[in-house]
């Protein structure tokens, strides 16, 4: 009771900052495996403490792997080389492939970005916000900005962690594959940038737990960390983001492009399944393979709870609702509960199929939630065609004006 | 460094205003687009010239570095030939589909006596470079629209193709009727590849040909006056919904007769686009005999450009290093459009300036010559 009256007492903004820095001592709090702390802690200050990535200048994450050079150029591993060939014929060119002439308007309701009801509007009442259907229409754009800008910083992630696995990577056709890869992440990058800039005008700053995650990643020496950071998780939630953005979005240009880039991630993460199967369940010690268990875990957590748009917060709602109000619209909205559903249905097989899915934290993964998804098709189970054609199934969001 | 900045960042959450979250990307289009000043001038080679009519041709423009040529459809470049040893600038429409980027097909018809349609119909061929600056225009389909109906005459249809073969692809569910005028049946440009897209989107996309000589291609035989233009709608049942929205390019004539058919039945202007073909000023006409100062007021600062004979202001301005705002040279865009704040000038006609601009004082730096000292302002 003192607690909540002293609360209430005190000044938004500062309850704001308390809010956030609670945050980020629940996520250190819940990581129990003192390798996985170590591994994320840096990151956790730079991203999440010091919001390096909103500081409006350049960061620089310390790479420290070795590249490895192999002078025999061995054929090793036939799966690989088959994705490099498909990657290669499935080369396509955003300039010549994509219709950029056409005009997209935004605020136009007769072609939504995101439907009329990805966000729950009469949470939002509850918390004492109303919104006319200008600033529905308006809010959603935002989102979809944000959501685009978010797909665009973990491209640019993508493309450098690409690079770095080719050169660390020590299957010789891996590192093929992996050439064809960083042109696919330089391909998305431009993409998005040109949709961002040239489209919707805007670009929303890379959210701080997104940064937490690639500079993990980017900065660990070892290889399979890298490999399991950006194949398997950070590939599984673009898929999760973009195929729910295929799935409600209206907007054609906007759709046909998500569409070209999921062929290319499930690729990629097909990519990653391949690489890590063997090594995981081969080559490391039970302590190794217990720290990646419980590393991919956090992450699978952190993407699940604290991908909350905060920064479409701050530009809508500081100052009006709490950011605790604001976290349960968001994790509430069916566009998010869509999101999450379409990851892990990616996600969780994939962790199951490298060997990261033992009875140790099938028990975790069944307190969080997350269980019922890992009878799902693996990735080396599910081509980019079928992924898409369960992406064009029906879905419950409804496209009706915000009117 | 980067610890001060971030406890700075922490400590500004509590006690400042935060920056917005976002960057506003207004203006910072991607490298493709042309630059706001539409100043993407280049010199591109042609690698095809595709004859459509006897008098018109397709020229098949790439740049040689393979940068994109980017535009959207119904937009039209600039392109400068030079006749003795004079630059001679005319604007041609792309007729190609704004998603191929690797190449813009730019569509001209031979006008008698025209400087440089009959230069280019007659002796352009493949490996020729072209200079060429764009893409320029506002002759656009806004975003959203369900229906549109196009309505052309002759070489109109060059602009109304390009937006066709766009938007048939890139909106899926968008009906798009053509209504297209000609002389006779030789004389239709785009004939089989109108055919073709026919075929390939049917029910979705519609052509009504009409011809002045009879022939059995064509659903009316006549001119494309106010009462075919209304026939030929009122058969496609153009009026029948309110968002449709119509694009007129042709001959002044038939333009004249489209826009009193459309207001006749009470379409509004927010509801039509107009892109006219005309023949540009005639460069050498016009302007002082002797040298004129001009006074160029640009971005607060005052740039004095000495215009001699037979050059434009931009022209001067462009030789003297005065970096004023401008795309397609020929009066047909009012990017270099000033207001004349002092001084008389001469105004090449036609232009597009509307006689409002123009009561208030506006010219186009493009196509106007001093006739006196002069002090313009690039608002």
């Amino acid at each position: 009771m003192m607690k909540e009256l002293v609360w209430k007492a005190l000044p938004a903004k500062v309850q704001n900052q308390l809010d956030a820095l609670a945050e980020i001592a629940d996520l250190f709090g819940e990581m129990t495996n003192p390798k996985v702390l170590a591994s994320l802690g840096p990151a956790g200050i730079k991203g999440l403490l010091l919001k390096q990535g909103k500081q409006g200048k350049p960061t620089l994450a310390r790479a420290r792997h070795s590249a490895y050079f192999d002078w025999s150029y061995p054929s090793d591993q036939p799966e690989m080389r088959d994705l490099f060939r498909r990657a290669k014929a499935g080369q396509w060119d955003s300039d010549r492939d994509l219709a950029w002439g056409t005009s997209v308007d935004p605020l136009n309701p007769e072609v939504p970005l995101l439907p009329s009801n990805f966000v729950d509007f009469d949470a939002l009442s509850s918390y004492g916000v109303h919104l006319d259907a200008r600033e529905k229409v308006k809010l959603n754009y935002s989102l979809c900005a944000w959501m685009l800008s978010q797909f665009l910083h973990g491209e640019q992630g993508a493309l450098y962690a690409a690079a770095q696995v080719t050169e660390a990577v020590q299957f010789f056709d891996g590192k093929l594959y992996g050439s064809t890869q960083v042109m696919d992440e330089g391909r998305h990058v431009e993409v998005f940038s040109r949709y961002l800039n040239d489209k919707l005008e805007r670009l929303y700053h890379v959210n701080d737990n997104l940064f937490v995650i690639i500079d993990a990643l980017m900065t660990d020496a070892r290889w399979d960390m890298k490999f399991l950071g950006m194949q398997i998780m950070v590939e599984g939630l673009a898929l999760g983001a973009f195929g729910t953005l295929y799935r409600v979005t209206k907007e054609p240009l906007l759709r046909d492009l998500l569409r070209r880039v999921i062929m290319d991630e499930a690729r990629h993460v097909h990519y990653g399944v391949v690489a890590l199967r063997e090594h995981i369940r081969t080559e490391l010690s039970d302590a190794e393979r217990r720290e990646r268990e419980q590393w991919a875990f956090e992450i699978a957590l952190m993407m699940r709870n604290r991908f909350l748009a905060y920064e479409v917060y701050e530009e809508w709602f500081e100052g009006r609702i709490s950011r605790a109000a604001w976290r349960d619209v968001v994790t509430r909205a069916p566009g998010m509960c869509e999101f999450r559903q379409v990851m892990f249905t990616r996600l969780v097989p994939n962790l199951r199929e490298i060997g990261l899915m033992s009875p140790r934290v099938v028990a975790d993964y069944d307190r969080v939630g997350l269980l019922q998804y890992v009878k799902g098709k693996s990735a080396p189970e599910l081509s980019g065609e079928q992924m898409l054609a369960d992406l064009d199934q029906p879905v419950a969001l409804s496209f009706s004006a915000t009117a | 460094m980067g610890l001060f900045s971030g406890v700075k960042s922490l400590v500004q959450g509590i006690f400042k205003d935060k920056p917005p979250p976002f960057d506003d990307r207004k203006g910072s289009a991607s490298g493709t687009k042309a630059d706001a000043k539409g100043v993407q001038s280049r010199t591109l080679r042609v690698r095809e010239v595709v004859r459509e009519t006897q008098d018109a041709i397709s020229m098949v423009l790439v740049d040689p570095s393979g940068a994109p040529i980017a535009f959207e459809a119904g937009q039209f470049f600039t392109v400068t030939r030079h006749v003795g040893d004079k630059p001679v600038r005319r604007a041609y429409s792309a007729s190609s589909p704004a998603h191929v980027t690797s190449e813009v097909r730019l569509t001209v018809k031979e006008v008698p006596n025209g400087l440089v349609s009959t230069d280019l119909v007659r002796n352009l061929k493949a490996g020729d470079s072209i200079d060429v600056s764009g893409p320029s225009g506002s002759f656009t389909v806004p975003g959203g629209r369900k229906r549109i109906v196009l309505i052309g005459g002759g070489s109109g249809i060059t602009p109304l193709m390009s937006i066709a073969r766009t938007h048939l692809t890139a909106n899926q569910a968008m009906q798009i009727d053509l209504v297209y005028g000609s002389r006779g049946e030789p004389d239709i440009i785009f004939k089989d590849a109108l055919k073709e897209l026919e075929a390939e989107h049917e029910g979705r996309f519609r052509v009504r040909h009409v011809l002045e000589d009879a022939h059995e291609i064509a659903s009316r035989q006549g001119r494309l006056d106010r009462a075919t233009v209304l026939g030929e709608l009122d058969g496609l049942g153009a009026f029948e919904h309110d968002g449709t929205m119509f694009f007129v390019c042709g001959p002044v004539g038939m333009m004249d007769e489209a826009r009193a058919a459309l207001e006749s039945r009470k379409i509004p202007a927010s509801r039509l686009k107009e892109e006219r073909f005309v023949s540009p000023a005639d460069a050498s006409a016009g302007g002082s005999e002797e040298p004129q100062s001009v006074d160029v007021l640009l971005n607060g600062e005052r740039h004095q450009v000495v215009v001699k004979p037979g050059l434009t202001i931009l022209e001067a301005a462009q030789d003297q290093g005065v970096d004023m705002p401008f795309s397609c040279t020929v009066g047909g865009c009012a990017s270099c459009r000033v207001k004349l704040k002092s001084g008389k000038v001469s105004l090449g006609e036609p232009n597009c300036l509307d006689p409002d601009e123009k009561a208030d004082g506006y010219i186009l730096a493009c196509v106007s010559k001093p006739l006196g000292p002069c002090v313009v302002e690039v608002e």
